[in-house]
């Protein structure tokens, strides 16, 4: 495509050079101002992920970090108290094992919850050896994999 | 042998017809033998055609209730009802794959239907490209994932679909966001073809700008119904929960948005060349990228995927794309110089530029949010994640000035642009934000980053409504039509560009929508006996007791609520649990909605316990309605900006800058 009313080529390809150059600039800027913004909103907004004996191997440093802790609920260790609003179950993994309490909203506990269900809790490990968990991630049970491993989209919700 | 088998015989033969294609399709090139370039055709279309035999014999395995056919047997039920049926062909790996090699077959057969007289010295490298992409998921649904495999014995029942499935979104969303993905490897493949043919002008930009914006479109159906059954489904309260699985979707959408507007200035200006092919590369992998990610098991998603082997094969797959794609471009770059340079600052396409930057930053953000596990696990030894305030902080503001250049840019006109006719146009959008923000506090918004997104977003409308009086303007002038002829022959006479003022349309109704329900949303959670109320927002909440009701295949425990708003009962609502057969510990919420354009009330059973007592998770989301109600006017924009241009062969070529845009401005 040729441009016929540019009338002298010369000034405009020089100021076409400053305006790139500002432009440049700009660009510059605009990527800076993202790398800020994640700079400052990784450290506020991160969680560490860890494996329940990886938090046990980590010992006293791990309390009161923002944690999310990988591992499965032991069977017959839920208390729910649907009255009182209440929930608490151990997680285990192995030898190692961990009381949870949980201070989130019940419905925002995955349907899939239950016994023996590959869960990830985040929140703190509190010096009195309790995880105080806000939030509760479920995997499907592996009996159902098979047909989880699918679920284009779907899959596992329940936030 | 079974009539299924005669599916996996197609599958295989479409691998060698492909592969044939492919190779003959780049020989008739290189020696100019047209016969055999016919030949490559025909092979595409016998792709077409054995993959639509293994596709519809997959429904008919499924129909029949053939459960010797392991696929069917794992996903599917005798007593499913048929749209279940429908929507399990893509509710597990192997199939999703054959859906996305079937869809691609066909696309591509219709992409060479009609270009059989245009673009001659693209289409044999773009049958080698897309017989290449369709060769790699042939070979995976041919030995790793195969949709046909029998089992040993046949069953009397299957498994059937997860519970979460079993909604009748099923049936659009995957098929969308798979169709999707997919229909951008023809844009990609044209580039490709572009840069092998050593022609990477104007003309590939022109041949695909509509299959681009067909990708575009549906892959934006996948997203909306994606959004629109974690909404009704989930039982969070929301629609989009910043997810891995929901990210590798957005991202291409976004980084072929950026692509979308760039070759506008390619077109007008014929610069930015090297970037739109990095565009539609990054697009495509991003693409194959969201396709298999959330397979492999690599990133964890409470979409929980199993590990599956495809995921090196993917990987593998995805590299050899960018590694080409890349290093082919790069052969190219010196015939790629731009022929204009930019001769201001503030000018249309710096502005195109500008908005270029903020969706790749936007996409980029999404991206290294997603994969933050893995990149600090690799680097530092601990796995970080990061939720969904990360991505509001971070993507939030970007969002925002992308609003407010939506709002500038059509004020902008091409090459450079003088501070009068700027301002002239400028201060009334000025005044009239300025007024909205002013008005603002006193309906109730005081949250200050919400009066400046509604700010924001006021200036966008404010800017689209003044480009349509002015364009209405201008043409009643000339023409003394009346308005409503007036603005009709204005569309249909610039489709592309009042069809993409009605996108933004819908990109600012959208904003409308999150904004209120991400800022405003109220929840309050309660435990209740029977007889006991609650309320919230102005709403009260009575609770009656549970109720059982017994379906096929489910039973479903009920709680019993009556609505009142202030005084005035509204209605009945009923939030639930249903229990399937093979899934009796896995329940799902049935979410009671009751929908409005001010707000939607949103209940979720999250327990109970015998039939008189039930927790209750409410949720009222303002504006909601407004994000569906966005998403579709943007479908619209994009079906008028994509209308097909009939008086399109008398116009050769494009004006490179059109005087209406200067002298309006």
């Amino acid at each position: 495509m040729v441009e016929s009313e540019i009338a002298s080529v010369e000034p405009v390809a020089k100021q076409g050079r400053r305006t790139s150059r500002k432009l440049i600039v700009v660009g510059l800027l605009l990527v800076v101002a993202i790398g800020y913004l994640f700079a400052v909103s990784i450290p506020k907004f991160m969680s560490y992920y860890m494996t329940l004996d990886e938090l046990k191997a980590k010992g006293n440093a791990a309390y009161n970090e923002k944690l999310r802790v990988g591992a499965r609920v032991t069977i017959g260790s839920i208390e729910k108290d649907v009255k009182a609003g209440t929930l608490r179950f151990i997680i285990s993994q192995g030898e190692d094992s961990l009381p949870v309490v949980y201070t989130g909203r019940m419905g925002q506990v995955p349907d899939i919850f239950g016994d023996d269900i590959e869960v990830v809790v985040e929140g703190k490990y509190l010096p009195s050896g309790i995880f105080e968990a806000y939030k509760i991630e479920a995997k499907c049970p592996s009996k159902m994999t098979a047909k989880l491993e699918t679920a284009e989209g779907g899959g596992q919700g329940g936030k | 042998m079974s009539i299924t088998d005669v599916g996996y015989v197609a599958v295989l033969l479409s691998l060698v017809v492909a592969f044939y294609s492919g190779v003959a399709a780049i020989v008739s090139a290189r020696r100019g033998l047209e016969e055999l370039e016919a030949s490559a055709r025909n092979g595409v279309f016998a792709i077409a055609g054995l993959l639509s035999v293994a596709g519809f014999l997959l429904f008919y395995a499924f129909f029949s209730h053939d459960f010797g056919v392991r696929y069917v047997y794992v996903n599917a039920t005798r007593d499913m009802p048929w749209y279940l049926k429908l929507s399990a062909f893509w509710g597990g790996q192997e199939g999703s794959l054959l859906f996305w090699a079937w869809g691609l077959s066909i696309f591509t057969a219709v992409v060479i239907w009609q270009n059989l007289r245009r673009n001659r010295e693209f289409m044999p490298y773009v049958i080698a490209v897309l017989m290449a992409i369709q060769s790699f998921f042939l070979v995976v649904l041919g030995f790793v994932s195969n949709p046909f495999e029998r089992l040993p014995f046949s069953p009397l029942d299957g498994q059937g679909l997860n519970p979460l499935l079993r909604d009748a979104g099923m049936l659009g969303h995957p098929p969308f966001l798979l169709a999707g993905y997919m229909s951008w490897s023809i844009p990609f493949a044209f580039a490709i073809a572009a840069l092998l043919t050593g022609k990477p002008g104007a003309e590939w930009i022109r041949a695909v700008r509509h299959y681009t914006l067909v990708a575009w479109a549906v892959l934006w159906i996948g997203l909306l119904f994606g959004a629109w059954w974690a909404y009704h489904v989930l039982g969070w309260g929301g629609y989009w929960g910043w997810d891995p699985v929901e990210n590798v979707a957005l991202m291409p959408w976004l980084m072929g948005t950026a692509f979308l507007h760039s070759i506008i200035v390619q077109e007008r200006r014929g610069m930015l060349k090297v970037w739109n092919f990095v565009l539609i590369i990054l697009t495509f992998a991003l693409s194959i990228f969201g396709t298999f990610v959330v397979r492999s098991g690599v990133l964890s998603s409470v979409h929980a995927f199993a590990k599956s082997a495809i995921g090196p094969l993917f990987f593998l797959f995805l590299a050899v794309i960018l590694v080409f794609s890349l290093a082919l471009l790069f052969t190219r770059l010196s015939s790629l110089r731009s022929e204009q340079t930019f001769d201001a600052l503030v000018s249309r396409e710096s502005s195109f530029l500008l908005n270029n930057l903020l969706l790749v930053g936007i996409t980029f953000a999404v991206f290294w949010g997603s994969i933050l596990p893995l990149v600090s696990e690799a680097v530092r030894g601990v796995k970080l994640t990061v939720g969904p305030p990360f991505f509001i902080q971070v993507a939030g503001p970007l969002f925002l000035a992308l609003m407010l250049l939506l709002g500038i840019c059509p004020l902008l006109a091409w090459r450079a642009v003088t501070w009068a006719t700027l301002w002239r146009n400028f201060r009334w959008l000025l005044l009239g934000t300025l007024v909205v923000a002013g008005v603002l506090p006193f309906v109730g918004v005081r949250n200050p980053w919400a009066i400046v997104a509604y700010s924001a977003s006021a200036f966008a409308l404010a800017s689209i409504i003044l480009e349509y009086y002015r364009g209405v303007r201008a043409r009643r002038r000339f023409s003394g039509e009346g308005y409503p002829k007036a603005l009709s022959t204005l569309v249909s006479r610039n489709k592309r560009r009042y069809g993409g003022y009605i996108i933004h349309l819908g990109v600012v109704i959208m904003a409308v929508g999150i904004i209120g329900s991400l800022m405003f949303q109220k929840v309050r959670e309660a435990t209740l006996s029977a007889g006991e109320s609650m309320s919230i927002g102005g709403y009260t909440i009575t609770y009656n007791g549970n109720a059982e009701v017994f379906m096929p295949g489910h039973q479903m425990i009920q709680a019993k609520l009556d609505v009142l708003q202030g005084e005035k009962k509204v209605g009945e609502m009923g939030p639930g649990k249903s229990i399937y057969r093979n899934y009796e510990n896995q329940p799902v919420s049935r979410i009671a909605i009751r929908s409005g354009l001010g707000e939607d009330l949103y209940i979720v059973l999250a327990g109970y316990e015998g039939n008189s007592l039930a927790t209750l998770t409410v949720f009222v989301n303002p504006l909601v309605a407004w994000v569906w109600i966005g998403g579709v006017v943007l479908l619209l924009g994009t079906l008028v900006a994509g209308w097909p241009e009939l008086q399109a062969r008398a116009v050769p070529v494009r004006r490179p800058v059109r005087r209406v845009v200067a002298s309006e401005a």
